[in-house]
């Protein structure tokens, strides 16, 4: 295939696939690049080329799948490929970024984007190669686990650097949790693997070796040099480290009292005589056998485990993060450490998001405790809390649908609406997107940033990680123009925060940084002033941190207008479940804290307020698109009456 | 007997397989980012979390160069830069 132009940083190409035709193309990003790339390139061509009539599992849907221009050079943990599609739990969109080396493979592979239509007659996968792509039989692997397909693929393509990203059965099935994993044990969400499950595409695998060229080779290499010895030297980083995000966000943290969500989330605090089971130290001692990292990344937060025996052994797998320990731990109350590294294991395997499959399964353990679900329902399998036999048996029954299993992979707001006689009222979600959090009822800040999450809900957008961790007000004021942040009871000052945040992310996303080397976790870390010069000393593009934050509010209103038109979501779909309102956390240093309805109401004026967005709706306004030159995106509201 | 040249040593059970040795390497032969053109190969089995670590023929341990550019980058400092003994054609006969 012919090279479309000679960029910097970019790789230059965007490969179309169209699997009615079982044809691959190939064009310029060039139309593409005012959104930066990864997520930002992948927003606009989901918002441009989606039918607000179609269903996310329709032929006509559009995957995008992104690597941004830093992705594959050596800037701190540049190794994030984004996925955007239509949301299959919430109707809006779905945006997920995911590390590994599956980025960094395909920019050498020589595309910056992949877009996916159609349905292929038969299972196919995708392989890419230094600019060419085929697309290949996939039933062989039809019904094989994430694993073995990885595996398969690379003998089948003859090389082991080949990195592949795939679906497992929860995918085929068609499943509302599916993922797509990349490299074993890393996860993009939020249904896409359905999505790639509709389309029968089993698997993306690339190879390449066409170099990514840098605009100022020596200024990028000393300035990076410097940028990764901020990252190696900053304490939050250091924590990050040693404890991974298991040890330093999740159970048994540094504190041992960060709250966590405890059976469905009705509480936040799980006593000290069952945390302390499934702490990082225990796996760490027990069974760690090393670390790994995504590429470029000099933190390496993931731990790799080894059960040599016991019932589920032996088995090695990568893990845990702290949304593993939470979901298949505190919030079903299983306090048996090697059922959750199963656990983890199966998620992977069986290509499951572990938010979406836990608030699931939380919502069925209650539902038996409030005697809504029997033996009968379950075919033997008892949902009692703390029960980790029927934590691993439901996570395989969703993914194959079977039993209760199919009732479940719908999500938990569909099983919920299913099943009726009040169990809607105990379904975790946030505009559908089953929920898996912790510190809601603590953190204001960081629960507005949950529930204004334009992919559904979830803590990865505007949840601002530092209103936990603690920090520099000084700092805070300068970044944010206030320093509520560091007072995690108070409402005021919030809003911003939230919006500055997901601006920030959208930037982040986009260039393809993780999140564990910025101002996430760290203000002394990556914030736009350095994303700015690695941008320049990469693309050779001219720009400075308030361009970069427009660009990132133009990729956060793409998003907004698409949840719109899409899903109609307003204001109201901006709230909490009640369950935050009503009950408070029971115990630990956080006792009594709970939302109040009138204080996140301000916050959330003052979000709206933040973005220029209308109060009343939670629309978008004229104005605001007009500030931001998306005339487009204005025409289609007003067109659909939804512009305020 | 023989001659001791400086090489880059590697502690492989360390090695959290980021690749930003092999990006270095490649930016050193080429100033782009280019891992096809490095002489230092990373394998992580990734079943089992093992890690192999060559040095390929080419590594010059980047001569003149105070730290070679993939001990630069090795955040888990897994390379370090040493010094081998090569024989001499014809020694010890």
């Amino acid at each position: 295939m012919k090279k479309t132009g000679n960029y910097y940083g970019w790789a230059g190409r965007l490969l179309r696939v169209d699997l009615d035709a079982m044809r691959c193309s190939v064009s310029p990003i060039d139309a593409y690049r005012e959104f930066i790339g990864g997520r930002g390139m992948s927003d606009w061509i989901v918002f441009e080329e989606s039918d607000p009539r179609s269903g996310p599992l329709d032929p006509d849907s559009v995957v995008a799948i992104g690597a941004g221009p830093l992705v594959g050079t050596l800037a701190p943990a540049a190794s994030r490929t984004n996925i955007s599609a239509k949301n299959i739990a919430t109707g809006g969109i779905a945006t997920s970024s995911v590390g590994g080396h599956f980025g960094m493979e395909m920019k050498f592979a020589g595309f910056d984007q992949i877009v996916v239509r159609g349905r292929a007659p038969h299972p196919v996968y995708l392989a890419i190669r230094n600019g060419e792509a085929e697309l290949r039989d996939a039933r062989a692997l039809w019904g094989r686990t994430t694993w073995d397909t990885e595996e398969t693929i690379r003998k089948d393509l003859g090389d082991e650097r080949t990195r592949v990203a795939c679906i497992g059965p929860a995918g085929e099935n068609l499943c509302a949790q599916a993922c797509v994993i990349v490299d074993r044990g890393r996860a993009a969400g939020w249904g896409a693997g359905a999505i790639l499950g509709a389309k029968n595409l089993k698997a993306i695998a690339v190879r390449g070796s066409q170099p990514i060229r840098l605009a100022d080779p020596q200024g990028f290499w000393s300035y990076n040099q410097s940028l990764l010895q901020r990252v190696e030297r900053s304490r939050a980083s250091g924590v990050l480290r040693r404890n991974g995000t298991h040890g330093s966000y999740g159970v048994g943290g540094p504190d041992g009292k960060t709250p966590q969500g405890v059976r469905n989330q009705q509480d936040e605090y799980w006593p000290a005589d069952k945390g302390q089971n499934l702490r990082e130290q225990v796996y760490r001692e027990k069974w760690e056998i090393g670390r790994t990292a995504c590429s470029s990344c000099p933190t390496s937060c993931t731990h790799m485990y080894h059960l040599p025996g016991g019932r589920y052994g032996p088995l090695t797998v990568e893990g845990m993060h702290t949304n593993t320990v939470r979901a298949l731990g505190s919030n079903l109350d299983v306090t048996d450490a090697e059922a959750v590294l199963k656990g983890q294991a199966l998620i992977n395997q069986l290509g499951l998001n572990i938010d979406a499959v836990g608030s699931a399964i939380a919502w069925a353990f209650e539902a038996w405790e409030r005697g809504l679900l029997t033996e009968a329902d379950t075919d033997g399998l008892e949902l009692t809390w703390g029960n980790a036999d029927a934590m691993l048996e439901l996570l395989r029954r969703i993914a194959t649908r079977r039993g209760i299993g199919d009732l479940l992979a719908d999500g938990v707001l569909q099983a919920a609406r299913k099943l009726g006689r009040g169990s809607e009222e105990f379904a975790m979600h946030a505009k559908g997107q089953g929920l898996n959090e912790q510190s809601v009822r603590s953190h204001k800040g960081w629960a507005l940033g949950i529930f204004t999450s334009t992919r559904g809900g979830g803590h990865l957008n505007g949840a601002a990680l530092v209103e936990r961790l603690g920090m520099d007000p000084i700092k805070a004021k300068e970044v944010f123009g206030n320093d509520a942040v560091v007072r995690p009871e108070a409402y005021e000052g919030k809003g911003a925060i939230t919006a500055w945040f997901e601006g920030f992310k959208s930037i982040v996303d986009s260039v393809g940084l993780c999140y564990y080397a910025t101002y996430w976790i760290d203000l002394e870390l990556i914030g736009l002033e350095q994303i700015a010069v690695l941008m320049e000393k990469v693309t050779g593009v001219k720009t400075d941190p308030e361009a970069l934050a427009r660009t990132g509010r133009r990729i956060q209103n793409l998003e907004k207008a698409f949840n719109t038109l899409h899903a109609g979501f307003t204001r109201k779909h901006d709230m909490p479940p009640l369950r935050f309102f009503e009950s408070a956390i029971s115990g630990g240093p956080y006792a009594g804290a709970r939302l109040d309805a009138e204080g996140y109401g301000r916050m959330l004026d003052d979000y709206y307020a933040a973005h220029g967005w209308d109060r009343d709706t939670g629309w978008q306004t004229a104005r605001c698109l007009d500030e931001l030159a998306l005339p487009a995106v204005k025409q289609r509201l007003a067109a659909a009456g939804r512009l305020a | 007997m023989g001659v001791f040249t400086e090489t880059i040593l590697a502690q492989a059970q360390a090695c959290t397989a980021c690749m930003a040795c092999e990006l270095a390497c490649g930016f050193r032969w080429s100033k782009k980012m280019d891992p096809s053109r490095s002489t230092i190969r990373v394998r992580r089995d990734d079943a089992t979390g093992l890690v192999d670590i060559r040095v390929l023929e080419g590594c010059d341990a980047c001569i003149g160069v105070e730290t070679p550019f993939c001990v630069a980058v090795c955040a888990p400092h897994v390379l370090s830069l040493g010094r081998k003994r090569i024989a001499i054609a014809g020694e010890g006969r």
